[in-house]
């Protein structure tokens, strides 16, 4: 459904992600684990066209992701990136004008069940409340894909059970989650695959039930083999 | 393209909104002025008025940059960015917000112009003899006394001319967002860029553009020249962002 090949992309010397190959398939949630500055975000980001690689593609359905694709992948940035002149009932409306499959009952909904005011503007939310509003405004579409970046950075432990929560509705038989995050215990119970990234390149593939069955180990003992001491055994996927 | 051009016209609401006041109220002081007969009143209310429309005018050009600016440069791209929406529409709803923006603007000052230019000679008795003498001093200077065709024509090439002005500063926002980008002096170098553009169209303007026998007509050929150079300037913009355009 959404395939990365051999990816790269570079910001002046620096290499943010290097050769990278992955696929992306409906009925799946994945988990783009790696610390900060490993590539997750510029990975992302070339998903939905909102950075060109240098070499080699993402493709939906088989064609290069750009506006036509972005009609079916919804993106949530880890950045705050809403108009400041907005409102939380502004920002649906805006989503509204230009997505089909965005729902303002669900919008409303989510914002009810976060305690999020919709007369608020996001300049004066918190952290917390700011994550909370990047989520139900993302998943208040019916896309095709979900690309949710760092969507547990900053929050309480209640905040984090309504986010993972949205996500749990979202998947079906034809949707694909994938989700980025650091916090690889929170992740662990609802992710089908996990992608390693590491210093720009992917490290590993890996299924987490075969992981389980097959090594008994699970994504947090892998995690630290490959991040933590003795992080620097050459992996293959 | 016209929602993105409806949120174009919101993000410049409160401008647009300062300086619809700044009319009213020049326009209050000058109608008190004339009807009142007080004459620091009626002076306060045309400096008001001829500040604003002048400053107004600019402003809406200068701002739609910053916007650009902002949109290109700041997180707050991804809202434009991220929609299913192509180079060409979003930068296409840019250009043509600015170019009604201002039209509209130079029609409304344009208009209450005329409007209180009339009302203020039906008003004062004095006046008519006034611009009479102002006719035979202009008369005097120049061959034929420009009609209101004239003026049309020159106002509206004017707002062609600071329109590509515009489109310019667009095309090096851009430029200084995507080719330059990350660059050392990139920023410096784009408004080089800026510059040697408009000195260039003007040039080329002076070249290209033949002198007709009407002054009307050659400020609606000069404005024509503009709108098509700042067509081409709008496309090659839109054709750099969608290339290398990464937010």
């Amino acid at each position: 459904m959404l395939e990365f090949r051999e990816i790269t992309k570079k910001y002046g010397s620096k290499t943010a992600v290097d050769s990278v190959s992955l696929s992306i398939e409906p009925g799946r949630t994945y988990a783009m684990l790696g610390p900060n500055g490993s590539g997750k975000t510029t990975l992302m980001k070339m998903a939905v066209g909102l950075v060109k690689p240098n070499s080699g593609g993402c493709y939906y359905q088989g064609d290069p992701v750009g506006p036509k694709s972005r009609r079916d992948i919804a993106y949530m940035s880890t950045e705050p990136y809403f108009y400041s002149w907005m409102t939380a009932r502004d920002i649906g409306k805006y989503y509204r004008d230009f997505f089909d499959d965005f729902s303002m009952e669900k919008y409303e909904f989510y914002l009810e069940r976060m305690q999020l005011d919709c007369r608020q503007k996001p300049k004066t939310m918190s952290s917390g409340m700011m994550a909370k509003l990047k989520v139900a405004v993302t998943m208040s579409r019916k896309a095709r894909i979900y690309l949710l970046d760092e969507p547990l950075n900053g929050i309480d432990l209640l905040a984090r059970d309504q986010i993972m929560a949205a996500v749990k509705e979202a998947a079906s038989l034809d949707t694909a989650i994938v989700l980025s995050s650091h916090l690889v215990n929170e992740l662990e119970t609802i992710i089908d695959t996990a992608f390693f990234i590491k210093d720009s390149h992917l490290v590993k593939i890996c299924h987490v039930e075969q992981l389980s069955r097959e090594q008994g180990k699970t994504v947090v003992d892998l995690y630290r083999e490959i991040y933590g001491q003795g992080g620097n055994t050459a992996w293959e996927n | 393209m016209g929602k993105l051009m409806k949120y174009e016209f919101r993000k410049m609401r409160l401008s647009r909104l300062i300086i619809l006041a700044a009319a009213l109220i020049g326009e209050i002081l000058f109608l008190l002025g004339v009807s009142m007969e007080l004459e620091k009143v009626l002076a306060a209310g045309m400096i008001i008025l001829v500040l604003d429309a002048l400053f107004g005018i600019f402003y809406i050009g200068i701002e739609s940059i910053l916007i650009l600016s902002r949109d290109l440069n700041t997180r707050q791209s991804y809202m434009l960015f991220m929609m299913p929406r192509n180079s060409y529409q979003i930068m296409g709803a840019k250009v043509l917000s600015n170019l009604i923006s201002l039209s509209v603007a130079g029609v409304f000052f344009g208009a209450m112009a005329a409007v209180d230019l009339s009302f203020l000679m039906i008003k004062i008795d004095g006046l008519k003899m006034f611009w009479e003498n102002v006719k035979m001093f202009l008369e005097s200077i120049f061959e034929q006394l420009p009609s209101a065709a004239d003026i049309a024509s020159a106002a509206g090439a004017g707002l062609m001319e600071w329109f590509l002005t515009i489109i310019i500063g667009y095309l090096a926002v851009v430029l200084a967002a995507t080719v330059l980008a990350g660059k050392k002096l990139g920023g410096i170098l784009s408004f080089v860029i800026f510059l040697f553009l408009c000195w260039a169209v003007s040039f080329l303007d002076t070249r290209i553009v033949p002198e007709m026998n009407s002054l009307s007509a050659s400020m609606a050929a000069h404005g024509a020249f503009y709108l098509v150079v700042a067509i081409l300037f709008s496309l090659l913009t839109c054709w750099i962002m969608e290339r290398k355009l990464s937010v």
